[in-house]
């Protein structure tokens, strides 16, 4: 849906909505607000309480959401192994920091780069469709965990690996959870400035294309194989980038984290935050680690609920909070206009 | 000059020969149609022309070359537009958005590009909002630019779709069934915009076309000749007014083998006997 509303002297929260609504901006206000807000966030939090810690993982979450997003909700590939390309960076950077003595910057470089490799890896299943796809895809995800738990020379297996050193940037220590937050919003926001930007060009409209009508896509030029592989590669480099902050965050790695449930988990948040929107994914993201937080109690049942939850919005609110968000705007923008 | 030939070009799934060594030779600048009972292989003719299946065997050339085995979206930046027998539009997209997409092979699109916004990247983009805006113009579309595509009524919906296969101005344009869904006031402005696309000239050259359709008012008066498929055989070729006595034609939509008697000489005849888009073929 594009309304269009008629001018006049409105506040600048319609008007800000009603752009917004109709994708007038490459940076709508609402996300620069939320941009300067997050900066501002932890000036109210307890430096060293238990929130800001757990912010700090939550926005690790969004640099693979966001990625995901691109592949899922723009591309339309239903990735279930995306959980592979964060281990790949995960342990790229545990085992260069750790045993190789290499610094953090280069070794958050060299995990980008993994993850990058490991899109390309699963660039041959991309010629796969739907849910011959998903299928491929969920097995490159196990296969990849496998090695991360059995090639215990490289790994540590199980066990995983232990006291890796924080990061470190330009005489900077991120061990404390408030520089890190300062570490990895940055790479939150321009991340979602880089997808904003790709979006509005001709290679988003070619992704919003080939979702919508594949035979289209081709009669018009579009490379469907080139831009898949494109977008795998964008999408598993910023894993592999986030792979490199939950290790240091975490100074610890062990294969569970990037298990198929970890894949499952991601598109979850896809599905209940909004699939195809950015915001969405943010929103799926908080959502679900909040409430893995809060229901730690019930953590058996955890893929039970999960799975619950991912039926009840499929079935029901299949546009996920954002679309909810978006339908009551859209509503409340029509009302106004017909006043 | 030959735009289009294709030499004994052959298609098999699995058993079934949906086209069968067709040569055709479509000069510059001509309207080609192409008939043929439902199941002729038409639509598959089309889909090896425009790259979306390969060729079990035979040969496809344009403009002198060789492109058997050129993929589907580089015949698209070569200059072969197309169109599909059911819409293909992208529904939450603009008409407008629809149709710069047909701008895709011209058009800066790498994900560098698109970071970076050059003033050369989005001077391209507005270029290919002012050529999409005329060509919406040109097809009869004006001021429906920003609507959604999908809400366009069915017919021009069609026109959309061939909005967006000539923005790029294709040297060979590729219509499947335009006017299948088309009322008769839609039909009559089609064929008016088919001879209009047809007398537009890129590059000096004019703009030839193929047409497969079921409606004879329109075949027959648009193509300049007219090919005939059966069972994914050619088995005529010649002018409208040839292909309307030819009793082989006549023999395939009638479903006869003894064929000669039954003459069909006016176009509406033909049009009864083909039908317009349900069966073809009488049971013999």
């Amino acid at each position: 849906m594009r309304p269009r509303f008629t001018y006049g002297g409105e506040l600048f929260l319609w008007r800000w909505l009603r752009l917004t609504m109709a994708n007038r901006y490459v940076i709508s206000p609402f996300a620069i607000i939320t941009m300067l807000a997050a900066l501002l966030l932890p000036l109210l939090l307890d430096p060293f309480g238990f929130l800001i810690l757990f912010l700090d993982n939550i926005l690790v979450f969004v640099l693979l959401t966001l990625g995901l997003q691109l592949i899922l909700g723009y591309a339309g590939i239903l990735n279930l192994g995306h959980a592979a390309f964060f281990g790949l960076g995960a342990y790229t950077s545990a085992i260069l920091t750790k045993t190789l003595g290499v610094p953090f910057p280069l070794a958050f470089l060299a995990s980008t780069l993994m993850g990058l490799l490991g899109g390309l890896l699963m660039c041959p299943i991309i010629r796969l469709r739907d849910v011959y796809f998903a299928m491929a895809s969920f097995a490159f995800g196990i296969v990849a965990y496998v090695v991360f738990s059995e090639w215990r020379e490289l790994t540590n297996g199980h066990i995983g690996i232990r006291a890796i050193p924080p990061a470190r940037l330009a005489g900077i220590d991120f061990t404390s959870s408030l520089n890190f937050y300062y570490l990895v919003l940055p790479c939150v926001i321009v991340l979602y400035l880089v997808f904003r930007l790709l979006l509005i060009s001709p290679f988003g409209t070619s992704l919003n294309a080939i979702r919508q009508s594949e035979l289209a896509a081709r009669s018009v030029g579009m490379h469907l194989a080139a831009i898949k592989v494109k977008t795998i590669l964008i999408g598993a480099a910023a894993a592999g980038a986030a792979g490199s902050l939950i290790t240091h965050l975490q100074g610890f790695v062990s294969p569970e984290l990037f298990n198929w449930p970890q894949s499952i988990t991601l598109v979850t948040m896809m599905v209940i935050g909004g699939i195809g929107s950015f915001p969405g994914a943010i929103i799926g993201t908080f959502a679900i680690q909040f409430m893995s937080e809060y229901l730690r109690f019930l953590v058996e049942y955890k893929m039970l609920i999960y799975g619950g939850v991912l039926v009840f919005f499929m079935i029901f609110l299949p546009k996920g909070i954002a679309g909810v968000v978006r339908a009551l705007v859209v509503a409340a923008l029509e009302r106004r206009s017909a006043r | 000059m030959g735009v289009l030939t294709t030499r004994q070009v052959v298609k098999r799934f699995a058993g079934l020969v949906a086209v069968d060594h067709v040569d055709l030779e479509v000069q510059e600048g001509e309207v080609r149609g192409i008939v043929g009972p439902n199941g002729a292989g038409k639509t598959t003719l089309f889909n090896l022309i425009s790259g979306f299946y390969p060729v079990t065997s035979g040969r496809i050339e344009f403009l002198g070359k060789d492109i058997t085995t050129t993929s589907a979206h580089r015949r698209a930046g070569l200059g072969i537009g197309r169109t599909f027998q059911a819409t293909q539009l992208f529904s939450e997209m603009t008409v407008l958005e629809n149709v710069a997409t047909g701008r895709h092979t011209s058009t800066r699109n790498g994900a560098w590009a698109a970071v970076l916004r050059s003033r050369a990247f989005r001077r391209s983009l507005q270029r290919d909002r002012e050529l999409a805006e005329e060509i919406i113009d040109f097809v009869g579309l004006r001021g429906t630019g920003s609507l959604l595509a999908s809400s366009l009524p069915y017919g021009q919906q069609r026109l959309v779709e061939i909005a967006r296969a000539i923005v790029n101005q294709p040297q060979l344009l590729l219509l499947d069934e335009p006017a299948a869904g088309m009322n008769l006031h839609e039909i009559e402005a089609l064929n008016e915009l088919i001879r209009k696309i047809n007398e537009t000239r890129i590059n000096g050259t004019r703009v030839t076309i193929l047409v497969v359709e079921h409606n004879m008012r329109v075949i027959m008066n648009i193509s300049h000749r007219i090919s005939v498929l059966d069972f994914g055989e050619k088995i005529a070729e010649g002018p409208p007014k040839e292909i309307q006595q030819n009793e082989r034609v006549i023999a395939a939509y009638l479903g006869s083998t003894t064929g000669g008697n039954a003459s069909l000489g006016s176009s509406t005849g033909l049009a009864a006997a083909g039908g317009s888009s349900g069966g073809g073929r009488a049971g013999a």
